[in-house]
C-alpha cells in the first residue's frame, strides 16, 4: 500500500491544529510526533527535546522568593487593640494575642492574594514539549503573593503603620500541583510572619504611644 | 499543489475557529454596584490555545463559559467567594469580595492530558481593569 505523505503531513497538521484549540497535550503530542515522524525526521524528540526538559526542571524548582524568616515566638505586645477587617480566614499570631473589645486601640489589618500561571510559551510548547509532558515534565508554575498592611490606631491618631508580602510558587505538571489552596495558605502564613516580626520590633515604640493608659 | 490547499484549509479553519470561538458581546462596562454589594468580574483573555473549550466559571453562583476575550460579572454578598471551573479537572480560588468594591478573576487555559485545563487567578485591581477593558460580556 502507498501512503501519500504529503497528505498525510496535512491532515495530521490538521490534528495538532484541533489539539491546540482544546489544549490537548496527547493531541498536541499526537500531531507533533507524527508530523515529524512522516517528514522524516527519526528523532523528533531528540536533543533538543533534552535540552528543553533540562530548562523545564531547572526553571520550574520550587521557591519562596522572599529569604526565610526567623522563627517568630508569640509573646505579649504590650498593648491591646480590637481588630478590625475582614479576617476570617486567620491573623498573625500577635494580633490573635493582643486581640480585646475593651480597649481605644484599633488594628485594622487587611490582607489580599493574588495569583500568577505562568507556562511555558505556546509555540514552544507546541512544537517541541508536549511529548514531554506526558511523561510528567512541569507545564508551567503557580505563584501566589499574599500582602498585607496593618495600621494601628489610638483613635483618630495613627500610631503604626506596617507592610509586607510574601510570594510563594510551584512548579506543577499533568499529574501533580493542581489545587492552589495549599500555596494560598503557606503565602498568608509567611505575610503574617512578616507583619509579626516588624510588629514585635516596633512593640517598644507602640506601648511608648499608648502611654500605658489603655484601659 | 495539494500541499498548498491543504494549508489552506487549514489556516481558513484555524482562523474560522478563532473567530467562532471569540466572545462577541457588548463591550466592557463597570457595573453598579448596589450599595452594600460586591462584583466578582470573571474574564478570559483572548489566546488560541485552548480556544474551543469554554469551561463554565462560577463564583458564589453558576456562570457562563467562558469564550476567549469573554467576561461576566457576578454581583454577591460581600464576603469569601469560591470561584471555581473544571474542564478534566477543578480549579478554584477563593476571593475576598469586599462591599462596594470590585474583585476580578482571570481564567487560563493551560494544557490538559484530553483537553486543555483551566486556571483561575484572583488579579489586583490595576491588572484586572487593565485587561478587562479589551474584553465583551457573556
Amino acid at each position: 500500500m502507498r501512503i501519500d505523505m504529503k497528505g498525510a503531513v496535512g491532515a495530521l497538521a490538521l490534528v495538532t491544529l484541533a489539539a491546540i484549540g482544546v489544549g490537548s497535550a496527547s493531541g498536541l503530542a499526537l500531531g507533533v510526533l507524527a508530523v515529524a515522524a512522516a517528514a522524516g525526521a527519526r528523532r523528533p524528540v531528540g536533543s533538543s527535546g533534552i535540552v528543553v526538559l533540562a530548562m523545564s526542571l531547572v526553571g520550574c524548582m520550587q521557591t519562596a522568593t522572599r529569604p526565610p524568616l526567623e522563627h517568630v515566638q508569640a509573646r505579649p505586645l504590650g498593648l491591646t487593640g480590637r481588630v478590625e477587617g475582614e479576617h476570617a480566614r486567620g491573623l498573625p499570631l500577635s494580633l490573635e494575642r493582643a486581640a480585646s473589645s475593651t480597649t481605644d486601640v484599633v488594628f485594622r489589618y487587611d490582607e489580599r492574594v493574588v495569583h500568577d500561571h505562568s507556562e511555558l510559551p505556546p509555540a514552544l510548547m507546541i512544537l517541541l514539549t508536549s511529548p514531554l509532558h506526558l511523561l510528567g515534565v512541569p507545564t508551567g508554575r503557580d505563584t501566589v503573593t499574599a500582602s498585607a498592611e496593618l495600621t494601628v490606631l489610638r483613635g483618630p491618631r495613627e500610631i503604626g503603620r506596617y507592610e509586607g508580602d510574601a510570594t510563594v510558587s510551584r512548579i506543577y505538571g499533568l499529574y501533580y500541583g493542581s489545587t492552589l489552596r495549599e500555596l494560598e495558605d503557606r503565602a498568608r502564613v509567611e505575610v503574617r510572619r512578616v507583619i509579626d516580626e516588624a510588629l514585635y520590633k516596633n512593640a517598644d515604640h507602640l506601648a511608648a504611644a499608648t502611654d500605658g493608659t489603655q484601659p | 499543489m495539494r500541499e498548498r490547499s491543504m494549508l489552506a484549509t487549514a489556516t481558513l479553519l484555524a482562523m474560522t475557529a478563532g473567530i467562532g470561538c471569540s466572545a462577541s458581546g457588548p463591550a466592557f462596562q463597570k457595573v453598579a454596584v448596589p450599595e452594600g454589594k460586591s462584583v466578582v468580574y470573571a474574564y478570559r483573555p483572548k489566546s488560541i490555545f485552548g480556544a474551543a473549550i469554554q469551561p463554565g466559571v462560577s463564583c458564589g453562583q453558576p456562570g457562563p463559559g467562558l469564550k476567549p476575550g469573554g467576561y461576566h460579572a457576578f454581583v454577591l454578598d460581600p464576603g469569601t467567594v469560591t470561584c471555581s471551573a473544571s474542564t478534566e479537572s477543578t480549579s478554584e480560588v477563593q476571593v475576598d469580595a469586599m462591599p462596594n468594591g470590585s474583585s476580578y478573576v482571570r481564567e487560563k487555559i493551560g494544557i490538559g492530558f484530553f483537553v486543555g485545563r483551566p486556571h483561575l487567578e484572583v488579579v489586583d485591581e490595576a491588572t484586572g481593569e487593565r485587561e478587562i477593558s479589551n474584553c465583551k460580556q457573556q
